[in-house]
């Protein structure tokens, strides 16, 4: 909605579907995480990783895979994915594997 | 910056191509590890270096444990072959096997003596831990299971007062069960605050983690127990069987890097756990709870390297056997190649262990002495 990038990501973090067995809300949550992640230009990417938290950086990275399954922009996403693993490190990808409640 | 090490090649002996686990003797002058086969091969250590001495050949598959009772001289080895011997070194000088029927029918995945060495428990596959005593009368190890588990139990640790074992499972669950056994135990412990004392198998403390357990270890004094988890986390959580359980008093450490895969407490307020980073990491405890680590392989602790120059033949070799050329190097920097795989202490004063060795999935064994420990501490901001 607008030019706000990182607030519809924040807002798009919030109350991850992480419990749920239902697909619809899971693929939905992810389409719309993936939307605002793509909104996010490239340089800006770096900026918006460094303000984010050990926690948000978690989620982050479980639904960067989870976008990678479904949505088309591998391009963008694969950008986030190495700008979030610089912050997080290899932690924070296997975490993004490892856990049994994901998105 | 340190410009000597006290880390030096000498401390890193390469043994076998891959080796599963380790166990020293009491006075260190023994050590028995699997090359990842169904043997158990025991080395004399001395002078520094390691010579073969015996080639145990009982188990049918992969030697997944080894434990060496120090004061009983016993070693126990635990398999994928659903077995689990006891080892007694005869007077002729022959370690004689004693096979424990544990009832098992999946693989065994780790085993430990407990503190007093009249037990011990196997971690096994069949989601059950197998504790074994043995019976005078009818001269045989007898074993008693412990249910409770949804998935594989992929390790054990006993608490100090004997009684009580931790245990990490693959279902996510880090565990605390009575494992009091009449017979070998005077009495059942009251713990945390219980009236009635648990019977044995009974869980007193449970805790889901976020990933498999590797591996959980007991603070000398049994106040505290260590975790670590697939999702590359440790934790510490206080645990002290004079009170009652606190589910919330978990200090967890979330990892930058790759899990481990092994965590031994060295004294009450410092611990060290090594896994698929392939570097052993020590946390001490400070006033604000469990400080991040300091890696104990730090390359700026030691000796550089000799820039290899590289010769016409060896860059031909190395890009014939294996595809390389001078560009890139799989060689980690760190001493061990592959993951690390088991951790064991070597030297234990009155007040902590100052000396452990590790082995690996690259067949290297390496020691760590206190001189280096005492380096990455002192590097520690707690």
């Amino acid at each position: 909605n607008g030019g706000d990038a990182l607030g519809g990501l924040k807002a798009a973090l919030q109350n991850p579907p992480l419990g749920t067995k239902n697909q619809e809300i899971k693929i939905g949550s992810a389409r719309l995480v993936a939307k605002c992640l793509v909104m996010v230009k490239e340089k800006d990417i770096d900026g918006v990783v460094e303000g984010m938290s050990n926690d948000d950086l978690d989620l982050l990275m479980k639904y960067i895979y989870r976008a990678l399954e479904i949505a088309e922009n591998s391009k963008e996403l694969l950008k986030w994915h190495e700008s979030v693993t610089k912050k997080a490190g290899l932690g924070c990808i296997v975490r993004a594997l490892a856990h049994k409640y994901t998105v | 910056r340190h410009t000597h090490t006290s880390m030096t090649e000498a401390d890193v002996h390469w043994l076998a191509p891959c080796i599963t686990c380790h166990a020293w003797n009491k006075e260190r002058t023994l050590l028995a590890l699997c090359p990842n086969n169904n043997e158990i091969h025991i080395y004399e250590y001395k002078d520094g270096k390691f010579a073969k001495k015996f080639n145990l050949k009982e188990h049918d598959q992969v030697v997944t444990a080894v434990d060496w009772a120090g004061e009983s001289n016993r070693l126990v080895s635990c398999s994928q072959d659903r077995n689990a011997y006891v080892w007694n070194l005869d007077e002729q000088g022959t370690w004689k096997p004693t096979l424990v029927i544990l009832r098992l029918n999946r693989a065994a995945t780790h085993v430990k003596w407990s503190p007093q060495e009249n037990k011990f428990a196997v971690a096994s596959g069949s989601k059950v831990v197998a504790v074994c005593y043995f019976e005078e009368e009818n001269n045989w190890w007898v074993s008693k299971i412990i249910k409770n588990h949804m998935s594989t139990v992929l390790c054990v640790d006993w608490h100090p007062n004997n009684l009580l074992l931790a245990t990490g499972s693959s279902d996510g669950h880090c565990r605390v069960i009575c494992s009091a056994i009449k017979g070998p135990d005077k009495k059942r412990p009251t713990v945390f605050g219980k009236e009635k004392a648990p019977a044995f198998g009974e869980v007193v403390a449970d805790h889901e983690a976020g990933g498999w357990i590797h591996s959980v270890s007991f603070s000398p004094s049994g106040t505290q127990l260590a975790f670590v988890a697939h999702d590359s986390t440790l934790s510490v959580w206080e645990l002290d069987p004079a009170v009652e359980v606190n589910p919330n008093a978990i200090h967890k450490i979330v990892m930058k890097c790759l899990p481990f895969k092994q965590v031994i407490f060295l004294d009450d307020t410092r611990l060290v756990a090594a896994g698929w980073d392939c570097n052993p990491t020590l946390y001490a405890k400070g006033g604000s709870g469990w400080a991040q680590g300091k890696e104990l392989d730090d390359p700026a602790f030691k000796e550089k390297k000799e820039a290899k120059k590289a010769s016409a033949f060896d860059k031909f070799e190395s890009k014939t056997s294996r595809g390389e050329d001078e560009r890139g190097t799989t060689e980690l920097e760190t001493f061990h190649q592959n993951t690390i795989t088991f951790l064991c202490v070597i030297t234990r004063s009155e007040a902590a262990i100052t000396e452990f060795t590790t082995t690996g999935s690259d067949g290297r064994i390496v020691f760590w002495r206190s001189k280096t420990l005492e380096q990455a501490f002192s590097a520690l901001s707690v």
